[in-house]
């Protein structure tokens, strides 16, 4: 199939043709779910936060000036979406002692150790990133799943590009913190067994 | 802060290529929730073109009404009372009607106002109707 652009659709929408969402909605979902699984922390309010983005993308699409690329309009509609339905919800932050038991065993479960290896890397990321704010976990997200620079982030989310690198070194110092410490335990945990 | 401008021990946790995917119907599911949303939106836009002329006339009578019940006529301290004062100074004389005089019609000269004005009525609520139609085309 003939690769088209973003704009070739948008046009295509604007025009009538309604249908034509569905290709940049199907091009773009994975990294809008991806960006406010990170933030909200769970696949149901994640799937809420995308799908009212990708709503709200599309009312305002019109609107949507070309200066930017669709994806990083896109991004600061997820961001913004996230971000207020994460303050709305107002969810006590975890303690290192909830981090999921089953995780902790998962190595001696996981018959392919390189895969369980990366599991668990990814579930101690996840763990780390609701013990930060939603904003730094939005940018850390950014920076490190989504390897946008600093100016794109800052494209993005409206903060400025020195703010960006304090917030991002912080976030850094916090989660780093809290995997140091979430490993201590299991090693705690597996020298009892 | 560039990448790679140090020795990152946190960028080891990241899988960049391990992001979270979208759920099974995605897709499917945005584009229902657009089209229910625009059916909802024509047939709100629809109902309100079928009824906007009885609506618009509704109000207008309404508003008369009130108007007249809350405005007395001798009321001369309010704004509207002034405005029914200037109104009632104006000396309003209508023109000699003489159209039936050659017929030696005993019409009443009421009679031959209230037709006029009926006619011209009449022409205003054709014009009227036109343009609502042809807006409602659209």
């Amino acid at each position: 199939m003939e690769f088209k652009s973003d704009a070739y659709y948008i046009e295509q929408v604007l025009e009538g043709r309604i249908n034509a969402y569905s290709h940049l909605v199907d091009r773009h979902k994975d990294k809008a779910f991806n960006l406010a699984f990170r933030i909200a922390g769970n696949r149901e309010e994640a799937e809420e936060i995308a799908q009212d983005a990708f709503l709200k993308a599309f009312r305002s699409l019109n609107r949507f000036r070309k200066q930017s690329s669709f994806n990083t309009w896109l991004y600061r509609i997820v961001y913004n979406t996230a971000i207020s339905l994460v303050r709305s919800r107002k969810k006590g932050i975890l303690s290192v002692d909830e981090f999921p038991a089953s995780m902790i065993d998962f190595l001696s479960y996981n018959a392919n150790e390189l895969e369980a290896e990366k599991d668990y890397r990814n579930s101690l990321v996840n763990f780390a990133l609701q013990k930060i704010s939603e904003d730094e976990r939005a940018l850390v997200s950014f920076y490190y799943y989504d390897e946008l620079d600093i100016r794109e982030i800052s494209d993005i989310t409206g903060i400025s590009k020195p703010n960006i690198k304090v917030r991002l070194f912080r976030s850094r110092q916090k989660m780093l913190e809290i995997i140091e410490k979430v490993e201590k335990k299991n090693l705690i945990h597996d020298g009892k067994e | 802060m560039e990448k790679n401008e140090f020795q990152d021990p946190l960028k080891n946790y990241f899988e960049p290529e391990r992001i979270e995917k979208a759920p099974e119907g995605f897709t499917d599911k945005i584009m229902s929730r657009i089209s229910v949303e625009r059916s909802l939106a024509f047939a709100g836009k629809k109902a309100f073109g079928n009824y906007r002329v009885p609506l618009i006339s509704g109000i207008v009578t309404l508003l008369l009404i009130v108007a007249a019940v809350l405005v007395p006529p001798d009321q001369t301290d309010t704004l509207f009372g002034s405005v029914l004062k200037v109104v009632g100074s104006f000396r309003l004389t209508l023109p000699e009607v003489g159209i039936f005089n050659g017929v030696g019609s005993s019409f009443p000269e009421w009679a031959i106002y209230g037709i006029i004005s009926f006619s011209l009525i009449m022409i205003a609520d054709r014009m009227l109707f036109g343009l609502f139609h042809k807006a409602g085309k659209h």
